[in-house]
């Protein structure tokens, strides 16, 4: 198959010289006989050269000033680009005007393109908008390439204008309004852009107001070469000139359908650049890439939001180009780089990355919701772009009712931050955005409705009537007269209904009105049991609420009954050793220790610590909550000394890692009790201080906490030996408990506890025993009936009798301490040996000695293993069995115990 | 510099033959590839470099304004063709190829686009198809090189080919239709 290359070559001229195909195709016929490989050889040349028009030439550009092109003279070259050449030309016929004509570069199927144009020309001649250079024609140079025409639109590029004119951000964003409604009226044509960038938005100025016109409209989808598997590189390097503003879907080359959501990604790196001065992918990077890492870039490439790339830029640090390129690029918004972030942070973010999204389902449907939601934020109301908000949409109130917020001013915050920060985070993803919706309607109501009318000066706050006046109006009076609207509201959505009762009860007990709190938790949890399981984390959350609005209402008991439960089913979803699991470990463990079950608070406490260790490790709070806790109980328990060195461990690093954390002043705390308790009152007292003050600056002089911190050190006080300055004080916190809080709370039955107690060590045994009376109800109320503080308000209530020499009575109901201490705390309690010396007087007293000497030998052994020999309550003891045994007449036993 | 004057004055005036010409190849090569280096680092963004002013550029600076006369300046550029070629290739080889999917090929190649950007590609494909064709057609190759890579007229070439014009407009034609041919065709 040896071919001549001569006779290729001699036939494939000649038939060259043929006029026709016909003529051309019997040449090669007759030339070559039966040859058939040459006549392919020859064929395949000959359809070579007719293919490689401009493989290989030098096309030097035919046109300049001066030609004519069909009817259109050039006058001026006005710009160049990748796509070819634009001249200014005139117009002769129908009418003479200005036009701009643009003629593509070579390398294109002229005849496509012209015909591509010619399907879509109908379309475009539909388009009439101020903001649109209209394109009047299109044909074929005499060189073969295709040419466009094009209102003459004399401006510059919209960056461009805007950097010149140090056009502010909301300049810049109207500006970008007008070219968004500019594609929506072309989009609502039927005609999609393709080619958003910068330099087809044109910026001119009519009466001196800048107007922006979108140019080259139709040119992209005609010249557009489908971007299928099968298309070379070259073209798309050549026809996408501008990979920066392509969408992922037209990088994808999967033939997907291009849509107007493309153009609204290309709007979206428009806003990006007006906004930042840079395109989400740096042009330097994509063209040093190749063509699959550009596709790479466009489709996987994380965007930066704009206020991050803004702040990137400034705080490249070390790279004095770039931060003096936020310099710039601030200067040219009329702005400095921090207030320039700071400006774009949130709504302007949220807009530009929904218009970026990758997936075309995520973005702006239309070009014109873009816009809106560019006037909403120019006009501070809610965007509809956004991730699930926490303070977002309130403070948008705020922004829009500076009177409202004048009003409740600080509290008004924290209460919307309160509200919106507990709402949205339970809402499902499915329809949040309705929701969300539902929820902000009904938010905005519940302001609205509140704020008669707008009020410019303040003197008008007097002359507003109604339910209440602008001067008086509080957080909880909006809370109150909204919350009954809440059912009604949400009458067909239970769980916004139980989703808004949560935050409305959160926010009352933030507020401190905790009957409100507990009534709104209670309902909303009501509500959720009956739309999701038991174990449902919602509901699981909303329990949790509800536990800590209890607790803080004065029940830790019932609080820590009722998120019991949340335990294991925390664990059965999400793991044993899951945080939430973990977390209502140490909550329901502190609350059982505040009652003092100790059984049941201990071992949760060592489980806690053992399994936090293990997954969280040594310095995660929860781990050192459970520190803390296992200190309490060796403290509760009796072991002071471990406990006294694990409290230590945990101030330390509590200290150094969470100062801020109230387990830091609760470690001080509970060190300053186990001092107290081993007789140490000086620096008992001195811990307490520290913890009323921390405690008061941290939280505020009215935190509840303080009262029960005051009780504590008035305590110590009369320990230490001032009682009556203790009594004083006492009787402060007592007037000031007085119509807040309820006999049951917690805090009101450990103020008549330590108030018994002080009027024990006073020897005012008769209003001891009054006041002791009716404390073990109270504290039955508030901490139940099984723990430490029960049984120690049921001691000193036997201690009252005690004193006041009611025997018989004192030992049957000290006795009865006993046993229950016995059957409820098995692991012992620290008090366990002052119920014993007061159950052995008692018996004492009734000459019952056998029995008594059983109690108070039981009473200084355990007292002198827990705080030593020399401590003044085993020395106390210690003289009791004296008198014991010379009362029964053994002083032979006696004088084993003088002197100790 | 002056060794590249000094030679094609002495092939002008005949006292060294025309194959002295391929001693000032590796000077021309030099002078190329470092003015494409000194080019492509204080290029602007979305200009093109085009490889046929380099070779312009290199002359002036090889050459300078003296006129070597018509058959120094053919040689000149015969020289400068081929290091072109050498410094379009080589700059192709270091990108390395791009793996293309398809099985005809299209081919875009003009001269006005040839820079030092040009595809990697679609230079190494032409290059090849380039050796196979010089192998069939010494002479239609060198046309095609001086054209291609060193911007000449066809009737510099011509002339420097010392063939007629219709002539090297026929062979031009045959040897577009070669290469491209053999282009897209190669289904590797």
């Amino acid at each position: 198959m040896s071919l001549s290359e001569t006779q290729i070559e001699s036939i494939f001229h000649q038939a060259r010289g043929k006029n026709s195909p016909a003529e051309r195709s019997a040449f090669i016929d007759g030339a070559c006989g039966k040859d058939s490989a040459l006549r392919d050889r020859v064929i395949a040349l000959l359809s070579a050269e007719a293919d490689a028009s401009q493989f290989l030439s030098e096309t030097p550009l035919h046109e300049s000033p001066g030609s004519l092109i069909d009817r259109y003279q050039l006058l001026q070259q006005i710009g160049e680009g990748g796509f070819g050449v634009v001249y200014m030309a005139e117009q002769r016929e129908p009418v003479k005007r200005k036009v701009a004509l643009k003629i593509i570069k070579l390398g294109m199927d002229t005849k496509q393109v012209i015909a591509r144009f010619e399907a879509e020309r109908q379309a475009l001649a539909l388009m009439d908008h101020p903001n649109i250079a209209k394109v009047f024609d299109a044909g074929s140079t005499e060189s073969g390439r295709p040419y466009f025409v094009m209102e003459l639109v004399k401006g510059v590029p919209i960056t461009e204008y805007c950097d010149t004119e140090h056009s502010s951000t909301e300049e810049r964003l109207q500006l970008f309004v007008a070219v968004c409604q500019a594609i929506q009226h072309a989009h609502q044509k039927g005609i999609i852009h393709r080619d958003i960038k910068p330099s087809n938005v044109m910026v001119t100025l009519h009466d001196g107001k800048p107007v922006p016109k979108v140019i080259d409209f139709g040119i992209a989808k005609a010249t557009n070469v489908e971007l299928t598997q099968k298309t070379l590189f070259t073209e798309f390097r050549q026809f996408i000139g501008t990979p920066e503003y392509m969408s992922p879907e037209q990088a994808e080359m999967s033939g997907l359908d291009i849509d107007s959501r493309s153009d609204v990604y290309a709007l979206g790196v428009l806003l990006y650049e007006l906004l930042t001065g840079t395109t989400p992918l740096a042009p330097e990077k994509l063209r040093k890439a190749g063509m699959l890492e550009i596709h790479r870039l466009i489709r996987e490439a994380e965007t930066q939001k704009p206020s991050t790339r803004l702040s990137s830029l400034m705080h490249a640090g070390t790279n004095a180009k770039d931060s003096s390129l936020a310099t710039q690029i601030a200067r040219s918004r009329g702005s400095d780089p921090r207030a320039l972030s700071k400006q774009v942070r949130g709504d302007l973010d949220w807009i530009v990355m929904k218009a970026l999204e990758k997936d075309r389902t995520r973005r702006y449907e239309t070009s014109v919701e873009f816009a809106r939601d560019i006037e909403r934020h120019l006009q501070h109301e809610v965007v509809e772009a956004g991730p699930p908000s926490k303070l977002y949409r309130c403070r948008k109130f705020v922004a829009r009712n500076r009177v409202a917020v004048f009003t409740g001013s600080i509290v008004v915050l924290a209460l919307i931050i309160g509200l919106t920060t507990a709402t949205f985070g339970l809402l499902r993803a499915q329809d949040e955005a309705e929701s969300k919706h539902a929820v902000a309607d009904f938010y905005e109501q519940m302001f609205t409705s509140l704020v008669p009318y707008r009020v410019g000066a303040v003197e008008t706050r007097r002359e507003v009537s109604g339910p209440v006046g602008y001067a008086d109006l509080t957080v909880a009076d909006m809370l109150q007269q909204a919350g009954p609207r809440i059912g009604e509201a949400f009458a067909d959505r239970p769980e916004l209904e139980a989703s808004v009762r949560r935050t409305f009860g959160w926010t009352f007990a933030g507020l401190g009105s905790g009957v409100e709190a507990v009534q709104q938790l209670s309902q909303a949890l009501e509500t959720q049991r009956k739309i999701l399981s038991a174990e449902d984390p919602e509901l699981m959350r909303t329990v949790s609420l509800l536990a800590f609005a209890i607790y803080l209402e004065g029940n830790p008991k019932r609080a820590a009954d009722l998120v019991r439960p949340n335990i294991t089913g925390h664990a059965r979803y999400g793991g044993p050793d899951h945080e939430l699991a973990l977390d209502a470990q140490r909550f329901c463990a502190n609350l059982l220790s505040f009652c003092g079950e100790l059984e049941e608070a201990a071992g949760l406490a060592e489980d806690l610590l053992e399994r936090s260790q293990r997954s969280l490790g040594e310095n995660h709070p929860t781990t050192l909550w459970g520190r803390y806790l296992v200190a309490c109980m060796d403290i509760a328990q009796g072991r002071f000394e471990a406990g006294i060195a694990r409290l230590k461990t945990v101030r330390t690093l509590t200290a150094r890692h969470f100062p801020n954390n109230p387990m830091h002043l609760l470690s001080i705390l509970r060190l300053a009790v186990g001092m107290e308790d081993l007789g140490q009152y000086d620096e008992a007292l001195r811990d307490i201080t520290a913890t009323i003050d921390g405690t008061a600056r941290r939280f505020g002089a009215q935190h509840p906490m303080l009262w029960y911190l005051r009780c504590i050190a008035a305590r110590i006080e009369a320990r230490s030996g001032d009682p009556a300055s203790a009594d004083r004080k006492l009787q402060e916190i007592q007037r000031e408990q007085q119509g807040k809080i309820s006999a049951e709370h917690f805090m009101a039955s450990f103020w008549a506890l330590t108030r018994t107690e002080v009027l024990l060590f006073s020897g005012r045994y008769e209003e001891a025993a009054e006041l002791a009376a009716d404390l073990p109800k109270v504290l039955r109320a508030g901490y139940g009936d099984r723990g430490t503080q029960y049984l120690k308000g049921r001691y000193l209530q036997g201690c009252a009798v005690l004193e006041l020499g009611g025997y018989a009575e004192a030992a049957r109901s000290l006795g009865a301490v006993i046993r229950d201490t016995e059957r409820l705390l098995p692991s012992g309690c620290k008090e366990m040996p002052a119920f014993r010396l007061a159950y052995g007087r008692s018996l004492m007293g009734l000459e019952r000695y056998a029995e008594a000497e059983t109690q108070l030998l039981q009473a200084y052994e355990s007292g002198r293993e827990m705080r030593g020999a020399e401590h003044e309550d085993v020395r106390t003891c210690a003289s009791r069995l004296v008198d014991l045994y010379r009362a029964w007449g053994r002083p032979e036993k006696a004088r084993d115990y003088e002197g100790r | 510099m002056d060794e590249v004057k000094r030679t094609l004055s002495a092939i002008t005036q005949g006292s060294a033959d025309p194959s002295a010409a391929a001693e000032i190849l590796p000077i021309v090569y030099s002078e190329l590839r470092s003015l494409a280096k000194q080019r492509l680092a204080a290029e602007a963004p979305g200009h093109t470099l085009q490889a046929t002013a380099l070779v312009h550029e290199a002359y002036l600076r090889l050459v300078g304004d003296e006129d070597p006369g018509w058959e120094g300046r053919a040689h000149f550029f015969g020289a400068a063709a081929e290091a072109m070629r050498r410094v379009l290739i080589d700059r192709a080889r270091a990108k390395g190829r791009q793996k293309r999917g398809g099985s005809a090929k299209r081919v875009e190649l003009s001269s006005t686009a040839l820079s030092l950007h040009s595809i990697p590609d679609e230079l190494l494909d032409l290059d090849e198809a380039l050796s196979k064709f010089a192998a069939v057609d010494q002479v239609k190759a060198e046309l095609v090189k001086l054209r291609f890579f060193a911007g000449l007229t066809l009737e510099e070439c011509a002339a420097l080919l010392q063939i007629s014009p219709a002539s090297a407009d026929r062979y031009w034609a045959y040897a577009r239709a070669w290469l491209f041919d053999a282009m897209r065709s190669d289904t590797r």
